[in-house]
């Protein structure tokens, strides 16, 4: 039923078979490895900064969960950078 | 139009970037030209405290007032917010020194004339974070013994019973194997992507003027490059900063014994 899709189909093989894909594997592996880091950092800090404008007295409370949450959250984003070099 | 140049354009790989041979032929395998700008810095990091704080007045003057400056901002900071007024006097020397060098190593990256942070070499990192894994974990042994240290470390209070059985290895990973690692990359990527970005721009720039694209397109590569300096700064501060509070944060949460 599909057999006109046959010649796509042994162009995609030959083209597989000599075209190397690795660089977009390696660039796409950080790419998307921070977008989601990128939105929970300015998560992090945001929250930090409206609970700081709330009441400033909680500085000093807020300030080091801030930077642990922060630690936590862009290891993700680390991890990502790593396998590029990681990935031959 | 003829291009001027006068053999086509290599593009250097990273490798050539960041890496770097003997000074001279028959030097010894390690004097490359990063260690020798890093003993320099270190010098000065190490000169500068000591005559700041050599014959201390009670009125400060000159260095030492600027280097009372620098002191004070890791204490009030850092040090004090972190670790509470009576702990963080003990630990601001430590600290100071941390960040000073930290922001040396990473500032001679702009610096002209030597613009290589010393800091995207992997073993500057590496081995503060080794340090800081080393002290935090000595410190929480040594406050909380050795099984009482890892219990808290797995099982914090306050969390619904069955959620431990997940939460567990997650935390003794993050601890004990995520938190150096993610300490060490995150100074040397940051120096790393930001000696690239220079370097591409500074390198475009070149090739636009040598090559005679345009009359003027070499200017935009060097207008970028030049924000992007500044930007280094920025960055530069803020990764010394942000090594200096983590290990700040670690050092005070394996300290205290959760209650």
């Amino acid at each position: 039923m599909f057999e006109f899709l046959a010649p796509l189909v042994v162009l995609a093989q030959e083209a597989a078979s000599t075209i190397d894909v690795t660089p977009i594997g390696k660039g796409l592996v950080y790419g998307l490895a921070a977008i989601g880091p990128g939105i929970g950092v300015g998560i992090v800090f945001g929250k930090a900064i409206e609970a700081v404008a709330r009441q400033p007295e909680a500085q000093g409370l807020v300030t080091p969960l801030m930077f642990i949450g922060f630690a936590l959250v862009e290891a993700l984003a680390l991890f990502g950078f790593v396998l590029f070099f990681i990935l031959s | 139009m003829i291009l001027a140049a006068s053999k086509p354009f290599h593009t250097p790989e990273a490798g050539e970037l960041f890496n770097f041979a003997p000074l001279y032929d028959g030097a010894p395998e390690w004097l490359t030209y990063p260690m020798v700008v890093m003993t320099v810095v270190t010098v000065l990091v190490g000169v500068f405290f000591w005559r700041a704080f050599a014959k201390p007045k009670v009125v400060p003057g000159g260095v030492q007032n600027l280097a009372e400056a620098g002191v004070d901002f890791v204490q009030k900071q850092i040090a004090f917010p972190v670790m509470g007024p009576d702990v963080g006097r003990s630990w601001t020397p430590f600290l100071t020194v941390m960040f000073f060098w930290v922001l040396g190593l990473n500032l001679v990256g702009i610096i002209p004339g030597i613009q290589f942070p010393i800091t995207s070499r992997i073993a500057i990192p590496a081995m503060l974070s080794g340090i800081a894994w080393l002290i935090y974990n000595a410190i929480g042994i040594k406050s909380q013994g050795l099984v009482g240290y890892f219990k808290n470390i797995m099982f914090p209070p306050g969390v619904p019973a069955p959620i431990y059985f997940l939460l567990a290895p997650i935390e003794l990973v993050s601890t004990i194997i995520i938190r150096p690692l993610t300490l060490a990359l995150r100074l040397f990527a940051n120096m790393v992507a930001g000696h690239l970005l220079l370097a591409v721009l500074f390198i475009a720039t070149g090739v636009f003027f040598a090559s005679g694209i345009g009359k003027v397109t070499f200017l935009l590569p060097l207008g970028f490059g030049a924000i992007m300096m500044g930007f280094e700064i920025f960055v530069a501060t803020m990764q010394a900063f942000i090594i200096t509070i983590l290990t700040a944060v670690y050092i005070s949460g394996a300290q205290e014994a959760h209650h």
